[in-house]
């Protein structure tokens, strides 16, 4: 009996040792791709078969080899002085009350605000971490120190000591906790923390420096109706607002100090009217990043002089946009979602409706061209509808507190229009900028174009915005008395329209009949005030400030709309997302919103409907029908498993256009190898014998790498990560073409350094409301902005060996509910706004690949749009890169099914690659598709998958150390044959201790 | 009474962990985390084997307590690996793929279903009732 017991007890435990074994092995070979990158395996070596190679380096770092110290060394302390820069150039002075900026002669001051402590870097998301204490990350009291500054300790560490966190703490099962962000409340100490610390303050009262901080997430936006701290509001408050906690600080420290200045530590537009009745001075800081605090304390004691400018509208209220009536925490269900999920299933997530009521007005294309109608007298724009609450009328003064552009220097400049000369292309302004006060430093030149608005756009329904940015400079740093002159040059397309009548109903660009106006200013408001002044406007008008005619530049089109009617290749600019209008769907469910008619066309209510069973067919995402021309499964399988002797080294100078060729190398892979080109994740699998496994980056203002040679810091060694840099608002806020193309040369470094072929991260999504939880990831508020700084960044970074990848393509622009939401709107606004934003990134940086987005356009999900990712894609734009989705994962067997997985309709859309599909999942179930109903096209659009996916990495730094007589070897990582030893040998344990159990129970019956 | 020995009270324990598993799993499901109907069938059986012990030392009782704690073992396996992006997300402060919520229960079940497992192997190890 008694060794009954211990064969039956070692038989239980290698048993359960067996299934956790293999449970465990399927686990990590699901997310062998997340393993590998971060254990650094490799799954594949390039070994040389013919002579010695000469150098295979073809993607070099500019500042040495890979396998240098002291190259690494120079990269990152490159990577760390753009960081500083960004925020240099980038944090825009809002407020600064008899010039207490910069602080001259102050050495001791109290650092209030939990924020001071506990600043948000960047934000929940992908990409390096930068956090107190971590490597390279340098905090804002170092920070200030390093600036000269003496930072009151006993309030530092009180405040270290404090309660305070951002967001809302729920208790979980099993006691964790995890943090809500997007709620503003319980993010401050109140006001009796501070007091502990009263006494301290005499000694450092030189001046206070207040930290206020707002933080979304991937997946959390900021609340719209969020709860005030303790004691305040008892009615819901914009999380934007300050909070009452935040109230009684600013108070507190109002009446102690002479001098207080706040620092926005948030990338989101803070509702500051209240601010500016306690602050002095006021510094936009967005998110740091690892070292963006060097940069505000050198703004902060006059090192640097501030010349970055806001890339958002300062609206005092936060709610006021339009676009937040359908959107972010707001945003409505299907009226019939209950029935839309018992009938096609909830895992179609098709739940949530956003209706963007806003049309092409979001951010100060609302603000600035409703005041541009209320001087004017026209549209009903004066109206009280969309007015602060209580308002008789609407008034740009009481909604606005800063326009876009706005920020301040500690100098003055002066700026003229000196010429402008209208070519048939561009159109080229030449501005003379001139140091009219005593301190250096550098004058941002913003140059505005307004185009017609008449009968024929308010009877076509075209919408125009009254003033949109369509170029920008900046100068060199201008010594007091200097001058620069600034050439900025604009590609007419950007003042074309998309007339959805156009060309006898098909749709297209147009340029509009009439007077057309440039006009520089100091931001949007400035120059559209110098544009209504050239059209006879004054204050008189209601205007809040005299325009200068003599900054703008007045000429005449004529109607044309063939000019801008074709794309590549000759292929005709059309309509294509008319089922995005939700009117489409149901007659007269949704009003955009018009300038024709602001008060009745203003969103007052949320829009929703009833989804009708043909709407819920389309959310179903089931359409792919196999072509009735589609050759045979044979017929293009054929040609494959032949040798051409062609290697990556062979094709990385062998254009897409050579088509004979490309065909030739993806013919030597078997047709079962061609999913593996579909795999993107952490780590890519090889294809074949014609790729290696690589890893690719993810994350807006990162990498997420790691740079490979260990440094040594306190006597530790350690890996150093890429740099996180400032939040996107800041780098775009810079309005500097050299510092944005900086980043994507640094980024595309990063990238070289961390083996990445390609990086999810450049963020050119609109922040369509101030709420986005991704505003820190994406540009600006301006689709021209994203437009040319997205450009910039771009062709920067795809001169290095690690491609740009844009995301989220397109729309992605609220994180709540953003898995599956429909999304309605008029072409117009989608192609100027949503499709223009990343415009110049895609189309003419030629990226080299993007990343798609999770919601619907209309009804159907982003990668499986025909429209979205063929159309205009490849044959409007003609771009070749590779499309991937946002997170699909798969581990295993692929289930098709659910809104990310419809994998046949996805591919026949034009989307390729499966993002966190490390198994090729669904590209294999689409193979075993094509091969079952015999659909040689599916098959052609795998091998077509293969070809994008191959012609990226032939032109990365995945390519370095291949010699034409190369060939890949691949290897099984460590752990996984760790893991089937284990399974192995725990199952013949587990029977033979079954055995042994089995034999003594028999030798015990037997001896009974 | 007398009769029973520590392997009872073992085998007592993890047949109410297994219980307390399954009420947490059912709670778990009901909010959307992936429980897969085989997870229901195995803990289902893991309950049976361990009942099944409470009887006392029978032929049978030594290949009930391994079927069990196999069970309990794949029961604890199953739901940690379809649960891992909501733990993955929850350590990240993202919500992308998973329901980073339940990743507070995904640690409560892995708890409890760990100790369902080592209190089933210990049972194993040892007699139900005294000879």
């Amino acid at each position: 009996m008694k060794h009954e017991k211990l064969w039956s007890g070692l038989t239980s435990i290698f048993a359960v040792l067996m299934v956790i074994a293999m449970i465990g092995n399927t686990l990590a070979t699901a997310n062998a791709s997340y393993i590998n990158s971060q254990l650094g395996i490799n799954t594949a070596r390039v070994v040389e078969k013919g002579t010695a190679p000469t150098d295979t380096t073809y993607y070099k770092s500019q500042f040495g080899a890979f396998d240098s110290a002291d190259a690494q060394a120079k990269a990152i302390a490159a990577a760390l002085e753009q960081n500083v820069n960004e925020m240099r150039e980038g944090a825009a002075l809002l407020m600064n009350k008899d010039s207490v900026l910069p602080l001259k002669g102050v050495t001791k001051i109290s650092v209030f605000g939990h924020g001071a402590v506990d600043p948000a870097y960047q934000a929940a998301s992908a990409g390096t971490k930068a956090k107190t204490g971590s490597v390279n990350t340098i905090d804002l009291k170092t920070a200030l120190e390093n600036g000269g500054f003496q930072v009151n300790e006993t309030l530092w560490n009180g405040l270290l000591a404090g309660t305070a966190a951002r967001g809302v703490m729920q208790q979980g099962w099993g006691g964790m906790t995890m943090a809500v962000t997007g709620s503003a409340a319980g993010s401050e100490e109140n006001r009796a923390f501070y007091e502990q610390f009263a006494d301290s303050y005499a000694e450092y009262s030189d001046a206070a420096i207040v930290v206020f901080t707002r933080e979304g997430a991937e997946g959390t936006d900021l609340i719209m109706q969020d709860k005030d701290d303790e004691g305040g509001s008892t009615e819901p408050i914009s999380a934007l607002a300050l909070h009452k906690n935040e109230r009684d600080l600013l108070e507190m420290v109002r009446e102690r100090f002479g001098k207080v200045v706040v620092l926005l530590n948030s990338p989101n537009q803070m509702e500051v009217h209240e601010i500016k009745e306690y602050a002095d001075a006021i510094l936009f800081i967005g998110f740091p990043g690892h070292q963006g605090f060097t940069g505000v304390a050198e703004i902060l004691n006059g090192t640097v002089n501030p010349s970055g400018k806001l890339v958002d509208t300062y609206a005092t209220s936060s709610l006021s946009a339009p676009a937040t009536v359908n959107s972010g925490t707001e945003t409505p269900l299907f009226m019939n979602v209950d029935e839309i999920n018992n009938t096609i299933g909830a895992d179609e997530r098709a739940e949530y409706i956003s209706f963007q009521a806003e049309n092409i007005y979001i951010g100060y294309r609302y603000y600035e061209t409703r005041y541009a109608d209320a001087v004017m007298g026209k549209g009903n724009a004066s109206s009280n509808v969309g007015a602060l609450k209580g308002a008789e009328s609407w008034k740009y003064a009481d909604e606005v507190q800063y326009p876009f552009g706005y920020g301040l220097s500690y100098t003055t400049f002066e700026q003229t229009l000196d010429s402008v000369t209208v070519g048939e292309d561009e159109i080229t302004a030449s501005v003379t900028v001139k140091n009219t006060g005593d301190v250096a430093g550098k004058s941002v030149v913003q140059l505005y174009a307004q185009t017609p608005y008449g009968q024929y756009e308010i009877d076509h329904r075209v919408e125009k915005s009254a003033i949109a940015i369509v170029g920008f400079g900046k100068t060199g740093l201008l010594q007091p008395g200097a001058s620069e002159t600034v050439k900025v040059t604009v590609d007419r397309y950007l003042l074309a329209s998309y007339d959805m009548t156009a060309n006898d109903g098909q749709g297209g660009y147009i340029l509009s009949e009439g007077d057309y106006y440039l006009a520089i200013g100091d931001d949007a408001h400035d120059a559209l005030n110098n544009v209504l002044a050239a059209q006879g406007y004054t204050v008189d008008n209601g205007m809040t400030a005299a325009g200068v005619s003599a900054k703008s530049y007045k000429w005449t089109e004529s109607f044309n709309s063939e000019k801008y009617r074709y794309g590549a290749n000759g292929v005709a600019v059309s309509n294509q997302f008319q089922d995005c209008d939700l009117n489409y769907w149901v007659e007269g469910a949704g009003t955009y919103l018009s300038r024709n008619d602001w008060a009745g066309t203003y969103p007052v209510s949320k829009t929703t409907v009833n989804a009708t069973a043909e709407m819920m067919d389309i959310l179903d995402g089931e359409w792919y029908v196999k072509p009735e021309d589609a050759p045979s499964f044979a017929e293009v399988a054929a040609p494959f498993e032949v040798q051409s002797g062609l290697n990556l080294a062979s094709m990385k100078d062998i254009p897409l256009s050579d088509r004979d060729t490309w065909e030739k190398f993806i013919y030597q892979l078997k047709v079962d190898d061609l999913p593996m080109a579909t795999a993107e994740s952490f780590s890519c699998p090889a294809v074949g014998e014609l790729s290696p496994s690589f890893a690719v980056g993810d994350g807006c203002d990162s990498v997420g790498g790691n740079y490979p040679i260990p440094v040594t810091i306190n006597g530790e060694e350690v890996t150093v990560p890429t740099t996180r840099y400032c939040s996107n608002p800041i780098m775009t806020g810079t309005f500097n073409y050299d510092i944005i193309a900086n980043r994507g040369t640094m980024l595309g470094e990063d990238g070289m350094w961390s083996k990445f072929m390609i990086n999810y991260n450049v963020g050119n999504d609109l922040h369509r409301t101030p709420f986005g939880g991704r505003s820190f990831e994406y540009m600006s508020e301006c689709p021209t902005m994203n437009y040319l700084a997205g450009r910039a960044e771009v062709e920067a970074m795809e001169k290095t060996g690690s491609h740009a990848a844009p995301k989220h393509f397109v729309g992605n622009d609220q994180e709540f509910y953003r898995d599956g939401v429909a999304c309605f709107f008029t072409e117009q606004a989608f192609r100027e706004g949503n499709l223009r934003a990343f415009e110049g990134s895609v189309r003419m940086a030629n990226a080299g690949g993007i990343m798609q987005s999770f919601s619907r356009l209309g009804l159907k999900w982003n990668s499986a749009s025909y429209a979205l990712n063929t159309q205009v894609l490849r044959n409007e734009w003609g771009w070749n890169g590779a499309i991937d989705t946002d997170a699909a994962p798969c581990f295993g067997e692929y289930v098709d099914g659910g809104y990310r997985n419809h994998a046949a309709e996805v591919l026949a859309a034009g989307t390729q690659e499966w993002c966190l599909d490390g198994v090729g999942g669904h590209g294999t179930w689409v193979l075993n598709k094509a091969r079952e109903t015999n659909d040689g096209h599916l098959l052609n659009l795998l091998k077509e998958a293969a070809i994008s996916w191959e012609y990226a990495i032939s032109r990365s730094v995945i390519a370095n150390g291949y010699s034409s007589t190369a060939v890949i070897e691949h290897i099984t990582p460590w752990w996984a044959t760790a893991l089937n030893v284990l399974t192995i040998c725990s199952g013949v344990l587990a029977l033979a201790c079954l055995a042994m159990l089995i034999l003594s129970k028999i030798k015990s019956r037997k001896a009974k | 009474m007398k009769k029973k020995s520590i392997g009872f009270y073992l085998a007592a324990v993890t047949c109410v962990l297994a219980v307390v598993t399954l009420v947490l799993l059912i709670v778990y499901h009901s909010r959307g985390g992936v429980v897969q109907p085989a997870v229901f069938a195995a803990l289902a059986a893991a309950i049976l084997c361990e009942a099944a012990s409470l009887l006392g030392e029978k032929p049978w009782t030594d290949f009930t307590s391994i079927l069990g704690a196999v069970a309990l073992a794949y029961v604890c396996m199953t739901v940690f690996s379809d649960g891992i992006w909501n733990i993955a997300e929850a350590m990240n402060g993202i919500k992308m793929v998973g329901l980073p919520e339940l990743a507070g229960m995904n640690y409560t079940l892995a708890g409890v279903n760990v100790a369902a497992i080592i209190t089933a192997i210990a049972a194993s190890f040892t007699r139900k009732s005294k000879a």
